[in-house]
């Protein structure tokens, strides 16, 4: 955008009348874009009656709800400690297999992809497939082949993370700036060779911000693995809550939160040194490079060894998680005719009025929760991203609130607000709400973080205020990742809508839930099927608006 | 750019600012919110279980009775979490709930609630269901519980009396306890427990006998042969109606006057589920094959009163085994 201020600069000093650059393609479909939002949330807000009254003439039974959740309880720390080895260890090897399979995925599905032109629709189509079907049928999927044990349960989080993982990651590649791409292409390197070596890492500190949220993610949501009959953390919260054991639950709340906060100061350190390094390689970079064809060696400095130590120890970390898996070769021999007993189940999908209307309205629950979510969470991503935050102090203390509510299940805040409301629709879009706002703070904190520093360098540098430097500087450059990261806080609402059935909003999340759980698996699929219609289109959606925007 | 993109940034600030005031929105008088007042109108909540294909179709002959005996609308809402509809009970926001035994023992001691009715399965049977251990059918080697020591186990999930605590306390009395003697593995349904069973993953499985005798060969997943039973557990108690006891005395009794009063023939010869009609399963003697309706499960012929007394097993089964789930305080 700097060229633009300039040129606006030059000719206010010719002219002081006001200025409005014409309308094109970018500003109308962000206009629209907002437009849609608005009247989504408006729909949704009417389809479920909101009401702020009765939300706070129920405050009093939350707070007595809040009050038997207190003190939390932290007995037996050595149970505690093994079950989060267990759930670290399956969502470490989930997470880590996740991102072999995806880091190829994307740089095909990626719009700046130049391989055969096939080769794209399939690898979207794999992205939003492995993306659309839940855990849980995966989960069900590979007891059937490998029996119960942490490698049903790994593997389940890995293939429904590899959704979310190539499909940011796609968003970065894409967003990556391609003249060096084009320089290295100029000087025949072929494809692998340009990914490799230009693009890869360019998008390194995105791709460990994305895998570090996506374990984040999966450590909160091993509640699944119970189902694979693997323990871990999150089955004995699902047990806790279940039985009604809110103390266990609060103490268990309190160890995942811990867990979160670590890998989040994790990230947050990791993201420092991969953008240092860039930032010295901009600069060190331009001093002359020895002639002719002789190898040329960068050199190690500290950023430089610690890089390399922190990949090797994740690869270690990686490959010791793999190992605690316990692959028994023995059981795939049966595991065709298991696996042919489930699939003929699912077939033929059971389509009906009543789950496309089931659809339709978690659909629009899933929109309205994700719109006003994304607002919400665009407001704390401000406050918490380090380049735009008011005061750094401010930074921590949200980040640390945003970890924490992430941190409590959304079971705990559907409980929360069923107190207060009774059970219904406004109960469970409160609580998709607020797991949507934690989701969009996080993605959009993380890619303000991205931004190029030097438009924003350069307005305040000319004496920009804050809000001046915002609206010039940061807004166009985050428009795009606002946009994509906010259709696909919408993509995950819609598949996390578990949430409404807990609340008793109904939904699809309900009706998945009740087929498994009553062993109607054609039901199941039709369901799936269905999502990943909606997921497509809404991907096809922020893919349209994205061409548009970049 | 500058102005637009500051236009856009006031219209999303604009966006944040509505949101309070949309309460006045067109929809805040339909019916389903769920506003404070609920003048006159009665809450019914359920969750799904293994024996209801559609929850909402398989309760709605019920409320169509209770709408018409008690004169009031009733609501139905299917909830997937026992904790919401507990809490939603001590908050007094539901006002007759249907859930599962344990979930009703856990209950009792935080919700002003009662049971008043348990569903009778067949004409002849008993109010409740009862646990099957089963093992391979080509397995000889466990013929009672007392062999069970040494042997790796598949129990449902640790809030299920049929697939978990009634077990544990039963293997307790055999003498053998279940967390030295055995391997615990849980399967989280009992659809899972068989199949981890018939592949090998344990040597006996604790599941509910509908699913043996009916559910899973019913679905083709169950083969005759496939299992052996090799133990059946004492009655356990079936998932009460519970009320709360805020509703007035007479209010509550008619409510279990109407559902004792009803069964799945009459019902659907009152005409309260057209269109959705059920033939009678097996087990239902001389009713056999006639046209019924679904009184919450589809294998409900009526309901029967129950108390606080009906669920003395349950508490009796946490004695045994002093199960960390029994335990929870609060």
């Amino acid at each position: 955008m700097p060229s633009t201020t300039s040129a606006t600069r030059a000719t206010t000093a010719a002219d002081p009348g006001p200025l409005r650059p014409p309308w094109s393609a970018r500003a109308l479909v962000a206009a629209g874009l907002l437009v849609a939002a608005v009247a989504v949330t408006w729909l949704t807000f009417w389809w479920i009656g909101l009401s702020p009254a009765s939300l706070a003439a129920g405050l009093d039974d939350t707070a007595r709800l809040l009050r038997r959740m207190w003190p939390p309880d932290l007995s037996g720390t050595g149970d505690l400690a093994w079950m989060v080895a267990e759930t670290l260890l399956i969502a470490v090897a989930g997470t880590g297999l996740a991102v072999l399979a995806s880091v190829p995925l994307a740089f095909t599905a990626a719009r700046t992809h130049r391989g055969p032109r096939w080769l794209r629709p399939a690898a979207r189509v794999v992205v939003v497939l492995t993306r659309a079907v839940p855990t849980l049928a995966f989960a069900i999927l590979f007891v059937r082949i490998f029996g119960l044990g942490p490698l049903a349960g790994a593997l389940a989080v890995a293939v429904h993370s590899v959704g979310m993982i190539a499909k940011l990651l796609a968003d970065a590649v894409e967003e990556a700036d391609p003249a060096p791409a084009e320089a290295a292409r100029a000087c025949g390197a072929g494809e692998v060779q340009v990914a490799v070596s230009t693009v890869l890492p360019r998008v390194f500190p995105a791709l460990t911000a994305i895998v570090l949220y996506r374990l984040d993610i999966n450590i909160r949501a091993s509640a699944v693995l119970g189902v694979v009959g693997a323990g871990g953390i999150g089955v004995a919260l699902q047990t806790a809550l279940g039985s009604l054991n809110y103390h266990r639950a609060a103490g268990i709340i309190c160890v995942i939160v811990v867990l979160v906060l670590l890998l989040e100061l994790l990230s947050v350190a990791v993201r420092r040194r991969t953008r240092a390094g860039r930032s010295t390689g901009d600069t060190s970079g331009a001093a002359a490079l020895p002639a002719g064809r002789a190898p040329h060696d960068v050199g190690w400095d500290r950023g430089r060894v610690l890089r390399v130590a922190g990949a090797a120890a994740t690869g270690v970390v990686f490959l010791a998680s793999l190992c605690s898996l316990d692959l028994d070769p023995g059981r795939l021999s049966g595991a065709w005719p298991n696996l042919r007993g489930v699939l003929t189940g699912m077939w033929p999908p059971a389509f009906s009025g009543d789950l496309l209307m089931a659809v339709l309205e978690s659909l629009l629950m899933a929109l309205g929760a994700a719109a006003v979510g994304a607002a919400c969470g665009l407001v704390l991503a401000l406050l918490t991203a380090v380049n735009t935050t008011p005061w750094r102090p401010l930074s921590a203390v949200v980040r640390v609130l945003l970890v924490v509510v992430r941190g409590i299940p959304d079971l705990v805040y559907a409980l929360l607000f069923v107190a207060a409301l009774g059970l219904g629709p406004f109960a469970g879009f409160l609580a998709l709400w607020i797991s949507s706002t934690a989701l969009a703070a996080k993605f959009f904190a993380d890619s303000l973080e991205q931004l190029d520093p030097l438009p924003i360098e350069a307005l305040t540098s000319v004496g920009a205020r804050r809000s001046q430097t915002f609206a010039a500087g940061t807004w166009p450059q985050f428009v795009p990742s606002f946009t994509g990261n906010g259709l696909f806080v919408a993509d995950m609402a819609l598949r996390e809508s578990v949430v409404l059935g807990i609340a008793g909003a109904g939904g699809v999340g309900y009706l998945m839930q009740e087929s498994i759980a009553t062993l109607r698996y054609d039901t199941t699929a039709a369901i799936v099927i269905a999502i990943a219609v909606i997921v497509y289109a809404i991907e096809t959606l922020a893919r349209i608006a994205r061409r548009h925007l970049l | 750019m500058f102005r637009k993109s500051a236009l856009g940034v006031v219209a999303m600030g604009a966006v944040i600012a509505l949101l309070p005031a949309c309460g006045a929105g067109p929809g805040s008088t339909r019916g389903a919110a769920a506003d404070g007042d609920r003048s006159g109108e009665l809450v019914f909540a359920a969750i799904p279980s293994e024996q209801s294909d559609n929850l909402e179709a398989s309760f709605a002959p019920i409320i169509a009775a209770l709408r018409e005996d008690l004169g009031v609308p009733v609501r139905f809402q299917a909830v997937t979490s026992n904790a919401a509809v507990v809490e939603a009970q001590v908050a007094k926001r539901v006002d007759i709930a249907v859930y599962g035994a344990f979930s009703y023992y856990l209950a009792r001691s935080r919700a002003d609630v009662e049971p008043v009715a348990v569903p009778l399965a067949a004409p002849a049977g008993d109010p409740g269901a009862y646990a099957y251990g089963v093992t391979r059918g080509d397995d000889k080697s466990i013929a009672s519980l007392k062999d069970v020591a040494g042997k790796d186990v598949c129990f449902t999930d640790p809030g299920s009396t049929t697939g978990y605590l009634q077990p544990l306390a039963s293997l307790r009395e055999a003498g053998v306890d279940a967390d030295k003697d055995v391997k615990t593995v849980f399967t989280h349904g009992h659809d899972t427990a068989v199949a981890s069973l018939l592949a090998g993953d344990c040597d006996l499985a604790f599941v509910g006998d509908v699913f043996i005798d009916q559910l899973l060969p019913a679905r083709g997943l169950l083969k005759p042969g496939q299992v052996t039973k090799v133990w059946t557990s004492p009655l356990i108690p079936g998932p009460p109606i519970v009320v709360g006891t805020w509703l007035p005395q007479d209010v509550r009794d008619r409510i279990a006057k109407t559902v004792t009063g009803l069964t799945a023939t009459g019902a659907a010869s009152a005409g309260l589920c057209k269109g959705s009609e059920i033939k009678g399963p097996k087990n239902w003697g001389r009713h056999a094959d006639a046209t019924a309706c679904t009184l919450g499960t589809s294998t409900a012929w009526t309901f029967v009163k129950a108390d606080d007394a009906t669920y003395q097993p349950i508490a009796r089964i946490c004695e045994i085994t002093k199960a960390e789930v029994c335990t929870s305080g609060g």
